[in-house]
C-alpha cells in the first residue's frame, strides 16, 4: 500500500455494515472517537440495489463488517454463503457507482486455521477455508471484493483492506478494542493515500493480538499501518 | 448429473451413455427444450449429437434447493455438475456459487468420492496479451456475474475436496463447436473445443485414475496453433486426446484483396 502523506478532513462520513457483529459498537465507539460521521446499517438487505444505493451516497468510505455479521446470525447454511458474497458484490458495485472509493473489509483468520500451528502463517499464504459457512462465506466476499480492485474492465477501481481478525474468544483472543484500532488506522492511512497512486489495491492484513502470544504475526499491519506499535487513535485524522 | 438441459450436457451424456447408469437431473424437464433449442437455425444444426441416444432416469432439481440435491445423489458412484446461469445479478450466485456447495455437500453426504466440476474459463480476459497459459494461471474472473460467480463455486468445490476425501476434476471450456462446423464463430477465442471432444473429456474425467491431488482443474480445448491455450495435463492425467483441431478455420481459403492505402490525407 502506498501513501502519500496528506491532511485528512474532519466530519467525513463513514457507513458501517454488519453493526450487529461483535466488532460492531466497538469499531462505531472508535470511528466515531476518530471523529468519522459514522452511517451505520443493522439488518439491512445488502444483497438488494435499491436498498444499498442510498447508503452509499455522500458516504467517504465504507467499512463492510456484514460478512462477519451473517456468520454470526444466520443459520450454518448455504444461504449465508449466498447472502455475504451476492451482498458484498452489490456493496462494492454501488460504491463504485457512486464515486466511493476506499473500503475496510472485515474478513477471519480462521481462514489460515488449517495450517499448522507451528508455522508462522502471513498474509503472503494461500488461504485455505474449511468448507463450512463461517469460514467460507468471509473467504468469499473476500473474492469478490478483490475483484473490484483489479477488473481490467473496469475505469476506476475501489481501494480495499482486507483485515482478517483473529478469533474474539478464547484467553489468547484478540480484544474488540484492538480490532477496532485496527479497522481506524486501515480507514486513516486509506484516506490518507492518493486513489491514483501505484500499488496493489487490494492490501490483506492479518490482525491478531498485539501480544507475543498471539498465533498469527501481524507484522504486515504494524508495517502497513501501524498496528500493535501505537495504540493511540489520536494522531489518526489530523485537525 | 446435475444441469443437464444445456448443450454441455447434451454432449457429456452422448459420451457417459455408452457404458454408464445415468441419472440426469435439471430444473427443466426434459419435455421442455432448450431456450435456444426454440429458435431453432442455426442452433439446432449445431446441437450436440447424440447417436447412441438411450432413456436414463430423470429427476427435477434445482440446485439452489439443498434437499432437492442430496436426494438426487442418492446411490451414485460419481457427479457431474453442469449447471449454470449466466449473467443474472440474483440466480449466477445462487446457481454457480450455492448450487456448487449443496452439489458438494451431497456428495461427501453420501460418500462420492469423484465430482465433475465444469466452468468457464476465467483465464482469458485477465491475460489478453499473454501466450502460453496455463490452467493453474491464477483465475481473473473480474465483477462480471457469470465468470466471478463460477470462479466462486470453483472456490468451493476446491475447499471440500482439500478438507474431505473425495476428488474433483475440474472442466474448464469457453467456445464449442461441431467438429466439422465450416467457420469459427464471430469472436471465438482460440479455446475451442468439438462437441465430440467435449463428450470424450466428460468420460476420461469420470474414469481417469485417481489424481495427484483432491482438486485438478484442466483447459478442456483443442490442440489449436495459436500458442496460446494447452491442454497438456488433461491429455497427461486423464488420457483425454482431442481430436478435433479445426485446421477448416485456419487456413487462408481466399485471397485477399490487395490494401490500398488512402493517399488522399
Amino acid at each position: 500500500m502506498t501513501s502519500s502523506v496528506a491532511t485528512v478532513p474532519t466530519d467525513l462520513r463513514v457507513l458501517l455494515t454488519g453493526t450487529r457483529h461483535q466488532l460492531g459498537f466497538p469499531v462505531r465507539e472508535a470511528l466515531e472517537g476518530a471523529g468519522y460521521i459514522v452511517s451505520a446499517t443493522d439488518d439491512a438487505d445488502l444483497t438488494d440495489p435499491v436498498v444499498v444505493a442510498p447508503l452509499v451516497e455522500g458516504v467517504a468510505a465504507i467499512v463492510h463488517l456484514e460478512p462477519l455479521a451473517l456468520v454470526a446470525v444466520m443459520p450454518n447454511s448455504g444461504e449465508v454463503l449466498d447472502a455475504a458474497a451476492r451482498g458484498t458484490h452489490v456493496l462494492m458495485k454501488a460504491a463504485l457507482d457512486a464515486g466511493v472509493p476506499y473500503v475496510v473489509q472485515g474478513s477471519t483468520l480462521a481462514v489460515m486455521d488449517a495450517y499448522e500451528p507451528e508455522l508462522e502463517v502471513t498474509e503472503q499464504w494461500r488461504p485455505r477455508p474449511r468448507p463450512e459457512p463461517r469460514q467460507l462465506a468471509p473467504y468469499l466476499a473476500e473474492l469478490v471484493g478483490r475483484e473490484f480492485t483489479r477488473d481490467v474492465a473496469l475505469s476506476h477501481w475501489l481501494q480495499i483492506v482486507c483485515l482478517r481478525f483473529a478469533t474474539l474468544d478464547g484467553p489468547d483472543a484478540l480484544s474488540p478494542a484492538d480490532a477496532a484500532v485496527a479497522v481506524v488506522k486501515a480507514l486513516s492511512r486509506l484516506l490518507q493515500s492518493d486513489a491514483k497512486a501505484r500499488g496493489h489495491r487490494w492490501n490483506v492484513l492479518h490482525i491478531d493480538a498485539p501480544s507475543p502470544g498471539a498465533r498469527y504475526s501481524s507484522h504486515g499491519a504494524a508495517r502497513a499501518i501501524g498496528y500493535g506499535i501505537t495504540q493511540d487513535l489520536t494522531q489518526e485524522v489530523a485537525q | 448429473m446435475y444441469g443437464v438441459g444445456g448443450p454441455v450436457g447434451e454432449a457429456a451424456v452422448a459420451e457417459l451413455e455408452r457404458d454408464h447408469t445415468l441419472r440426469l437431473a435439471d430444473v427443466r424437464p426434459p419435455s421442455e427444450p432448450h431456450p435456444r433449442l426454440q429458435q431453432g437455425g442455426r442452433a439446432t444444426e449445431e446441437w450436440p449429437k447424440r447417436p447412441h441416444r438411450k432413456e436414463h432416469e430423470y429427476v427435477q432439481v434445482d440446485v439452489t434447493n439443498a434437499e432437492q440435491v442430496l436426494a438426487a445423489a442418492e446411490g451414485m458412484d460419481a457427479i457431474v455438475n453442469l449447471s449454470v446461469i449466466r449473467p443474472d445479478p440474483v440466480m449466477s450466485f445462487r446457481v454457480n456459487m450455492l448450487g456448487a456447495y449443496n452439489v458438494m455437500q451431497a456428495a461427501i453426504t453420501h460418500g462420492v468420492k469423484r465430482v465433475v466440476h465444469t466452468g468457464p474459463e476465467t483465464i482469458i480476459t485477465g491475460y489478453w496479451n499473454d501466450f502460453d497459459i496455463s490452467v493453474e494461471a491464477p483465475p481473473r474472473p473480474g465483477i462480471h456475474y457469470y465468470l466471478l460467480t463460477k470462479y466462486l463455486g470453483q472456490e468451493v468445490v476446491r475447499s471440500f475436496a482439500e478438507h474431505h476425501n473425495l476428488e474433483v476434476v475440474a472442466l474448464y471450456f469457453h467456445v464449442f463447436q461441431p467438429s466439422d462446423a465450416p467457420a469459427p464463430h464471430r469472436g471465438a477465442s482460440p479455446f475451442l473445443v468439438s462437441w465430440e471432444d467435449t463428450g470424450r473429456a466428460f468420460r476420461c474425467a469420470v474414469e481417469a485414475p485417481s489424481q495427484p491431488n483432491r482438486y485438478e482443474p484442466f483447459i478442456i480445448g483443442g490442440d489449436l496453433p495459436h500458442g496460446k491455450f494447452s491442454a497438456e495435463k488433461a491429455k497427461r492425467l486423464l488420457g483425454w486426446e482431442p481430436q478435433d483441431a479445426f485446421p477448416q478455420h485456419w487456413k487462408r481459403q481466399h485471397r485477399r484483396p490487395a490494401f490500398e492505402p488512402d493517399r488522399s490525407r
